[in-house]
């Protein structure tokens, strides 16, 4: 699997050829409706994608089916020119859809992704702020992925590795609902971040879980929070210093191009197990639109 | 030094059973209620209910194979194998997959009766290779090498085997079954085991085959039920209710977590008929927590090789020397011990640390002088400012508020105080009694130093309130400031250490709070408003009610089926603790529930982790904090800090910095 990218400050930046078909997610923002409008301007026809995390379900278009099924899906597509844009769609769908196409060999696929000019930046300190006292959405638990998963076992010796945003309760919860031991895990931080400065706030809202649990003693890697082929890479570094019947579990609760890293490699390794929260994306969350980019894979040889 | 810096440092990280393994054996304490949950008798099933950290999945552990005959015990009695533990945490990433998906339900049933069958069918083995590989006398490694499982061949063929071979076959359906749950579209179904049947065929082949085990009870302690699916759970139950010698299921989870009480078939299971049920948090707070907890806290300072430890961790892991343990002498020896680790201050030396602060001093001065300003007093601040009575000083500069008291009678008091005479700052009214620490409180709230009434090993206690976790952190937290403050020499941690070390515990626990279940952002939303109300209480000039940690909804609408399952789950979290209500003010109201916030998050608030008075909602006020907008919350608290003569000030950054933000 060969991974390229391009990123520019705008669209108009991206060097690219139109696409027979697009799969997109829900739009809860600017950036979801400016990255939507694109793979309806740049895609023959365009179909929207979600996945339901408490029955396994997708809805494809209006179609509900098993998560499974999605192989069914994209084999009826004209997967040999396929974009998907993955500003609006979540990480299983990106799973789900990436693993239908790996698995039908020789081809190429295209995924769009638009990057938040600024977020919410948490608070820190014991001052609150207006923002603490805002009100947050009901999470799922977290959970496996249909296709992508294994049963956590003391006596079956599992490392976790965890690509962290600035959620720090994610990893807490992850730890909370699993049976993962805190030193065989690795974290993932996206380091450059987005932005200058960014990355603080990634370190300090998981330092303190880190610290509580001993994590640091599995190891700390950095990959580029926009930069889906280091994620992979330090996923794979991470995966060939298991021990002989060690299995590895990814959590990719950081950044969307980290989540695309991780699918790929889940696609490409089907022992490895995947979980996953679910966070509800409030509506609104961020109104301007950051670096625009384009990250093709190319799977089997190079045409 | 006493004990490695570093593994001080270390020693309490793990004060989450998850991270000891299964083998707890050398970090057990046998807790002061073990004779009372009959476990070794047991012939009906234990249901285990707790908060968070209360010891539950330590206790079961202990009671699992691997700590009973652990390799670090040093002598095993001869009827250990009278009770054999298989320990098993169902891990709910993966059982949430076993649902739906187009696959009937009846199929799912089976597959999670096969899976029960697996996992316990290996335990079982596995519990024979640790008697074997234990100082027991039981077994010896070549009687288990030696067993052959030929009669469950009627399951498969392939059990013709030995030990080794039997393991593998089973390990291999395992990952065979976890394979099918993953991609149970795509890949055949495997035959599936059934449950109990196949398990009570194996320990009967077992106890046939090795006359050492021929009374050997397997107790299978099922962790975290709650998080198992309604069908999961119901299945279980019918494993309750059907339990019978020589394989007794029991179960653990939260409180509430026990909302299934149907099995698969027409029976539900009745308390006292099918099961025990123990709650280890009452029993804690009901028996001797400060006790357990140092031993506890004393057990992690042994294995970090403090020498001079109280206790003996041989005696404490030891379930016979519960009653030597119970005796006076022991106890006053421990609990001093702990005292002289983690000392408090008295109210009086609470007080006369406000005198010895240059800052705290000058507030202190600053709501004298306001408040006679505000009257009109003609009287200097000294006449109040007394450091020879500082309990009352501190105390008078909330009365001087109120416009029942005149100056010049508080001033008569303190003078009577003062010169050993019957004054209102004592006795039978007891002013000081009664409005000292909100009046201390007050004056920190906005302080950059913790205030040390958090200090202390008994507070540690009580702000734990009979959560082993929290106390092990309050602790752990206190040692680092001390290891920091470079004091190894010794170890003893100074109030102010221990203050600040707890106001970090209580950040990261609030914090913590985040990953409560789904509706864990909610529930810190909420402990962030509701904490935010009573620290603004604590802040009333006038403290006419001080220390309020607890409310109550009084008025208004009835609680809806959702406000009920929120406050379940704030229950359940043991954010909030659940308590009927007393000093209930209207008697012709009916029962009412009132609920006590967690006193480990008392000093991010800079708020009393006593329960003294209680806040009276309105069910509309409760509904804006649990589920209000960000302007409805912030009139609210507004609102209040009118009602309770709270001055809003901008010179330093507080809790409600946002609401003066917000009239800007």
């Amino acid at each position: 699997m060969d991974i390229q990218m391009q990123s520019g400050a705008a669209k108009t930046a991206l060097l690219f050829g139109d696409w027979h078909a697009a799969i997109v997610g829900e739009v809860v923002d600017d950036r979801g409706a400016a990255t939507v409008a694109f793979a309806k301007e740049h895609a023959g026809i365009v179909h929207t994608l979600t996945y339901d995390a408490r029955s396994f379900q997708v809805t494809f278009d209006h179609s509900q089916l098993p998560a499974e099924d999605m192989d069914c899906v994209i084999a009826g597509l004209p997967w040999q020119s396929l974009l998907l844009e993955t500003t609006t769609l979540g990480f299983v769908e990106i799973l789900l859809s990436c693993r239908a196409v790996c698995q039908l060999g020789k081809c190429r696929l295209n995924l769009l992704y638009t990057e938040p000019a600024q977020y919410n930046r948490p608070q820190h300190g014991r001052v609150l702020h207006r923002r603490d006292f805002d009100l947050s959405n009901e999470v799922e638990d977290f959970s496996g992925v249909p296709g992508s998963a294994f049963m956590l076992r003391e006596d079956c010796p599992t490392r976790a590795v965890f690509l962290v945003g600035y959620e720090g309760q994610r990893l807490e919860q992850a730890l909370e609902q699993t049976a993962i031991r805190p030193s065989k895990c690795t974290i993932i931080f996206g380091v450059p971040a987005f932005r200058p400065g960014w990355e603080m706030d990634a370190f300090a809202n998981n330092v303190s879980v880190m610290q509580e649990r001993q994590l640091a003693r599995g190891g700390v890697l950095f990959a580029g929070a926009q930069n889906p082929a280091a994620a992979y890479r330090a996923i794979d570094r991470v995966s060939r210093s298991c021990d002989p019947g060690e299995r590895l579990l990814i959590g990719a609760i950081g950044t969307k191009p980290h989540g695309i890293g991780a699918a790929l490699f889940a696609c490409e390794h089907p022992d490895v197990g995947v979980v996953y929260d679910h966070p509800k994306r409030s509506k609104g969350r961020s109104a301007e639109i950051g670096s625009w980019h384009l990250f093709q894979i190319q799977y089997g040889d190079k045409p | 030094m006493n004990g490695n810096a570093e593994t001080l440092q270390t020693v309490f990280t793990k004060n989450r059973t998850e991270e000891l393994g299964y083998d707890v054996w050398k970090n057990f304490v046998v807790p002061p209620f073990y004779d009372q949950l009959d476990l070794y008798r047991a012939r009906k099933p234990r249901i285990i209910v707790g908060g968070r950290g209360c010891g539950k999945t330590m206790l079961l552990r202990y009671l699992s194979h691997q700590s009973t005959f652990s390799p670090d015990r040093p002598a095993i009695p001869p009827d250990a194998v009278a009770h054999i533990g298989l320990y098993w945490r169902a891990d709910t990433q993966f059982a949430k997959l076993m649902t739906g998906r187009n696959v009937d339900d009846d199929v799912w049933e089976s597959a999670f009766d096969h899976l029960l069958a697996l996992v316990v069918g290996i335990q079982i083995l596995q519990s024979l290779r640790s008697i074997a590989r234990s100082q027991a006398d039981a077994l010896r490694e070549d009687d288990v090498f030696a067993l052959r499982f030929d009669r469950l061949v009627a399951y498969d063929v392939g059990f013709d085997q030995n030990f080794e071979g039997f393991l593998k076959v089973l390990e291999r359906k395992l990952h065979e079954f976890e394979l099918w749950v993953a991609n149970v579209r795509k890949l055949q179904q495997p035959t599936f085991l059934p449950g109990t049947r196949f398990l009570l065929l194996l320990v009967s082949a077992v106890k046939d085959s090795l006359p050492s085990l021929k009374d050997a009870v397997y107790y299978v302690y099922l962790d975290e039920y709650e998080n198992l699916h309604e069908y999961q759970q119901q299945i279980v139950n019918t494993y309750l209710k059907h339990s019978e010698m020589p394989l007794i299921f029991n179960i653990a989870m939260k409180r509430y977590g026990f909302s299934a009480t149907k099995t698969v078939g027409e029976e539900s299971i009745i308390n006292i008929a099918d099961y025990r049920m123990h709650d280890l948090e009452k029993y804690l707070l009901e028996g001797d927590f400060p006790l357990f907890a140092a031993e506890v806290l004393y057990i992690n300072l042994a294995i970090a090789n403090v020498k001079t430890v109280p206790i003996e961790p041989r005696i404490l892991r030891d379930v016979a020397a519960l009653g030597t343990r119970r005796e006076k002498a022991y106890r006053d020896r421990v609990l001093s011990q702990a005292r002289q680790l983690f000392p408090g201050l008295s109210h009086d030396d609470l007080a006369k640390s406000v005198f010895e602060d240059h800052s705290l001093q000058k507030k202190l001065k600053e709501r004298i002088h306001y408040a006679l300003r505000k009257r009109n007093s003609e009287l200097p601040v000294e006449r109040f400012f007394r450091p020879t009575v500082a309990q009352a000083s501190i105390t008078a500069s909330a009365l001087l508020y109120r416009r029942k008291l005149s100056h010049e009678e508080i001033a008569g008091e303190l003078d009577r105080l003062e010169r050993g005479e019957d004054n209102r700052f004592t006795g039978t009214t007891d002013w000081m009694h009664n409005n000292f620490i909100g009046c201390l409180l007050s004056l920190y709230e906005s302080h950059a130093r913790a205030c040390p009434f958090y200090a202390g090993f008994e507070t540690f206690c009580l702000m734990s309130r009979g959560n082993v976790r929290h106390f092990l952190e309050l602790c752990h937290k206190s040692i680092n400031q001390s290891i920091r403050a470079q004091r190894e020499d010794k170890l003893d941690v100074a109030p102010k250490e221990q203050a600040l070390a707890a106001r970090q515990t209580s950040a990261a626990f609030l914090g913590e709070i985040r990953s409560f279940g789904r509706l864990g952002n909610q529930l810190h939303t909420f402990i962030l408003r509701l904490g935010s109300l009573f620290a603004m209480s604590h802040r009333s000039l006038t403290q006419s009610e001080p220390e309020r940690c607890h409310f109550a909804i009084v008025r208004g609408k009835a609680l809806t089926e959702s406000d009920h399952r929120f406050l379940r789950e704030a229950t359940k979290w043991s954010v909030l603790f659940e308590e009927e209500e007393t000093k209930v003010k209207d008697p012709a109201q009916p029962a009412n529930f009132e609920y006590v916030l967690n006193p480990i998050y008392a000093p991010y608030f800079c708020i009393t982790y006593r329960k003294r008075r209680k806040l009276e909602l309105r069910y509309e006020e409760f509904l804006v904090l649990k589920e209000g907008t960000y302007d409805g919350v912030s009139a609210l608290l507004k609102r209040y800090a009118k009602n309770w003569s709270v001055e809003l000030s901008d010179t330093d950054p507080t809790l409600f910095s946002h609401l003066l933000d917000e009239a800007e």
